[in-house]
């Protein structure tokens, strides 16, 4: 072995601790962006092939009251509907044993387990759901203990049945992670007898919705999504969209793009500008040990010039000893960050219930990473190589004798009287090399704004989802009702049950609101859904971004969502005209509110 | 005491020489010429700053040291010695003056080109030995012939072998410089210095961090060198070395106060 890598070697291994220091600095900065991108790829692929496979619709809408199969089947003959397939679910009750407390659950069926046409439901074990037997969605399964062959009691409409569960599926969009009450699936025929509605209440339908360049067209969805609504109407059917759309729900979406995308776009935003953020902090650590590294050996330098190493030489010596910092880091960082990436997409995928869970490896966030080690290696290197290299004998061998000024700081140090040396030592010290200091101050300083900045968006966060969301949602429990109920009948029926505290009825209807100075309805007119809700209501409290709430004595007056006052063009003070099922109506626009559901 | 020489080239090297520059009184060319000096130092002047002002150090040294000469510089402290020292090995540039070694003007080359000309021409003792830590004796001796690109791989070898024979230390060769004592480490120094067979050796103290036995031992080694055809110039303090030594340059408060050669005895 030549000797210029004998002394490699020694260095590296002499040097164990600064090895690790500086491997590890590397390879942590590196890890940031590798795990930011990796993550983001493996998971955004894996979400992606699982949600195109699974042949989403663009349109899902409720019913109300559910179509029948001829209604649906009608629905194709509107311009831009290509596919429509009825689902229906309901709410039911069940328990693993006779005496135990009954919970909630959703119950689930489709026309037709053999003839999906869309949004695929997938067996998972076991057998399709048939005759009394149900099936269960993926997760809960796991959760509750109701693996295949396990037998359980159902309670629908005060009626108690024995049921086995035969079957796991994955639906693709039902979850645990949004969902805590478990879903479970029976076929069509079965639904209706225990249920005694053979109607659909779940209207699903593929779209044309995309150009002829293949994009999807989002006014193309629009255009035929109101003709799909006013068909509804028509018939007398409220419709209110069902397409997941964190945080809210819409009625047609884009079916190429799983509803999780935004927001794991932000996630991974965020991910990644931590990661960049780590990596500059890391860089500058990184030169910080370099230069410690060349200091501690310029005597070496100064000897190996004093035999004769060309200046080249000794900038290939010290290349060879970033290229082995950066090749450790490459091993220590790459399996890392393989690993925390998988780790994370595992988190999402089990979160969205989708497939694809198996180990990847992402090679453009390793050629990132590769790229991010040895870049970040050389230009952190460049400046101490470069002087090192630079340094002549004397500078690198003179220990004693006359060689050169003092520096500035020194000098004035120096000057200082009835200070302690100590005292003196120290500040000398902290302060004589002034790129060193101010370095170390960034890299304190950085890290410290970025744990601030990751415990501020963490607490931000909770404060939104959880006081803030709270406050204007104040209610545990939504009842949806099918039928048009007498308001008081349900508050009694409700307010009698155990533990129910308050209730409040609302009413809500879909439409389209336009300005009040466009005179005439036009197709793409803003869909609006319409609340009615008691004006001293307790379990609704937005917001308020401009104007008031409503007040008694308010007569034709409505408060919109800024978002939708922003979409029309109003604001406080102007009228809208409202498009209802019941016909139109003015009404002048006292508030605009903050939503986030 | 040592008896392997057959590593060191015995051949005098003023072949090697490029013409001088015609000052000091020194012929330029021609057959009938004197042996042209290894080392010509004109009119020196070396200052350095200190405190906002220029200290020098040198004021105006001119001398010539020859083919084979044995020199011994010394002085008081502070008086620049290590100075001239530093001059004639590329380490120092002067102020003002010229420095020619085998013929190059060092003051005017660049850093680059000094390093590689030290590897070809000097072989540098240092006081304090300057061995590498982490490489062993052998691989501190087989450095310089790599950065010289000198001699194949197995040959770097055995020569590293044949010098650490020459200083006594060739059952210490795998050993690291921090396993030996300073005697040895210094005289592995000089198997260094001698690794590209230079034709000229310097010494700054090479023997001040030595008991009087070791030092004896190492000057010893020095003195079979030069009996070899080797230029050595050395900085001691130590006056009766430096007694022992053919020619004797006295350096006080930065001029030569007295150079045995110049009929100012030893």
């Amino acid at each position: 072995m030549s000797v210029i890598y004998a002394k490699l070697w020694a260095d590296l291994w002499g040097n164990k601790m600064r090895t690790l220091q500086i491997v590890l600095i590397v390879a942590l900065g590196a890890l940031g962006s590798g795990l930011a991108l990796g993550a983001r790829n493996l998971t955004a692929a894996a979400i992606s092939a699982d949600w195109v496979a699974s042949a989403p619709p663009a349109m899902k809408i409720s019913a109300a009251p559910p179509l029948s199969e001829d209604e649906l089947l009608a629905l194709k003959s509107i311009d831009g509907v290509v596919a429509v397939e009825g689902f229906a679910e309901r709410k039911i009750e069940w328990r693993h044993h006779p005496g135990d407390p009954w919970q909630a659950a959703t119950l689930s069926t489709r026309v037709d387990y053999a003839e999906q046409t869309m949004s695929y439901w997938e067996l998972v074990a076991g057998v399709w759901p048939h005759g009394n037997d149900f099936a269960i969605e993926r997760g809960y399964d796991q959760t509750f203990a109701l693996a295949p062959g396990t037998q359980i009691e159902t309670r629908i409409d005060e009626r108690v049945r024995p049921v086995t569960i035969t079957g796991v599926l994955n639906s693709h969009e039902v979850t645990q992670g949004f969902m805590a009450d478990p879903t479970f699936y029976v076929d069509h025929r079965r639904f209706a007898e225990i249920t005694g509605d053979d109607r659909f209440g779940i209207v699903a339908a593929q779209l044309a919705v995309h150009d002829a360049a293949g994009r999807y067209d989002p006014a193309q969805a629009a255009a035929i999504d109101g003709a799909v609504q006013d068909r509804l109407e028509k018939l007398g059917v409220d419709s209110q969209g069902l397409k997941p759309a964190p945080p809210k729900t819409v009625r047609v979406d884009n079916p190429d793009v799983h509803f999780s995308n935004s927001v794991l776009k932000s996630v991974f935003l965020i991910l990644g500008v931590i990661g960049f953020v780590i990596m500059a902090l890391g860089m500058l650590l990184v030169y910080t040990n370099v230069s410690a590294l060349i200091t501690q050996q310029v005597g070496q330098i100064g000897v190996m010039k004093a035999i004769g190493a060309r200046t080249r030489q000794i900038v290939q010596i010290y290349l060879m000893l970033i290229f082995v910092y950066g090749v450790l880091a490459v091993m220590v960082s790459v399996p890392l960050s393989m690993w925390a990436a998988n780790g994370i997409k595992l988190i999402f995928l089990t979160l969205l219930d989708a497939n694809g869970r198996g180990f990847a490896v992402d090679w453009r966030a390793v050629g990132l990473q590769v790229v991010v080690i040895f870049l970040s290696l050389l230009l952190a290197s460049l400046i101490p190589l470069a002087k090192g290299a630079r340094m002549t004998v004397r500078e690198a061998v003179s220990t004693y004798g006359l060689g050169g000024a003092a520096g500035v700081f020194d000098t004035l140090i120096a000057k200082l009287r009835r200070v302690s040396y100590t005292v003196l030592l120290v500040i000398g010290n902290t302060f004589r090399n002034i790129s060193r200091l101010t370095l170390t101050q960034v890299v304190l300083v950085g890290s410290g704004i970025l744990f601030i900045a990751v415990m501020g968006v963490r607490d931000a966060v909770n404060y939104t989802f959880g006081p803030v969301l709270t406050g204007i949602h104040d209610y545990d429990i939504t009842l949806t009702l099918q039928h048009d109920v007498r308001s008081a009948r349900v508050a009694q029926l409700v307010a009698g049950r155990p533990n129910v505290a308050a209730v409040e009825t609302w009413n809500s209807s879909n439409g389209s609101a336009r300005p009040r100075s466009q005179r005439d309805h036009e197709p793409d007119d803003q869909r609006v859904t319409v609340f009615g809700m008691p004006l001293d209501t307790t379990m609704f409290a937005p917001t308020i971004r401009a104007g008031r709430w409503l007040q008694p004595g308010d007569d034709q007056a409505v408060t919109l969502h800024d978002e939708l006052a922003q979409k029309i063009g109003v604001g406080v003070g102007d009228w809208i005209t409202l498009r209802l099922e019941g016909g139109r109506s003015r009404s002048g626009v006292v508030g605009t509110f903050f939503d986030p559901a | 005491m040592f008896n392997l020489f057959s590593a060191l080239r015995t051949e005098p090297v003023v072949t090697t020489l490029t013409p001088l520059p015609g000052t000091n009184g020194l012929p330029t060319q021609g057959p009938a010429a004197a042996p042209k000096p290894v080392v010509a130092i004109n009119d020196v002047v070396k200052s350095f700053p200190v405190g906002g002002q220029d200290v020098t150090i040198l004021k105006g040294v001119s001398l010539d040291i020859h083919n084979g000469e044995f020199v011994a510089i010394v002085g008081p402290s502070g008086n620049g010695k290590s100075t001239l020292l530093n001059m004639m090995t590329g380490i120092d540039r002067p102020s003002s003056g010229e420095v020619y070694v085998t013929g190059q003007p060092l003051h005017a080359m660049s850093e680059n080109d000094l390093a590689v000309w030290r590897g070809e021409n000097l072989g540098i003792i240092f006081q304090f030995f300057q061995m590498l830590p982490s490489l062993s004796l052998a691989q501190n001796i087989i450095l310089p012939m790599e950065f010289a690109g000198k001699y194949s791989r197995t040959e770097r070898r055995e020569r590293a072998m044949d010098l650490l024979e020459l200083v006594g230390l060739a059952d210490q060769a795998d050993k690291l410089p921090g396993m030996v004592s300073g005697g040895q480490q210094q005289r592995a120094a000089i198997a260094r210095a001698l690794a590209n067979d230079p034709p000229m050796l310097v010494g700054d103290e090479p023997t001040g961090n030595l008991d009087a036995k070791t030092a004896n031992e190492v000057f010893d080694i020095f003195y079979r060198l030069v009996e070899r055809g080797k230029t050595m110039v050395m900085v001691t303090h130590d006056r009766e070395l430096a007694g022992r030594m053919p020619r004797v340059i006295e350096i006080v408060n930065g001029r030569i106060d007295r150079d045995s050669a110049q009929g100012g005895g030893a």
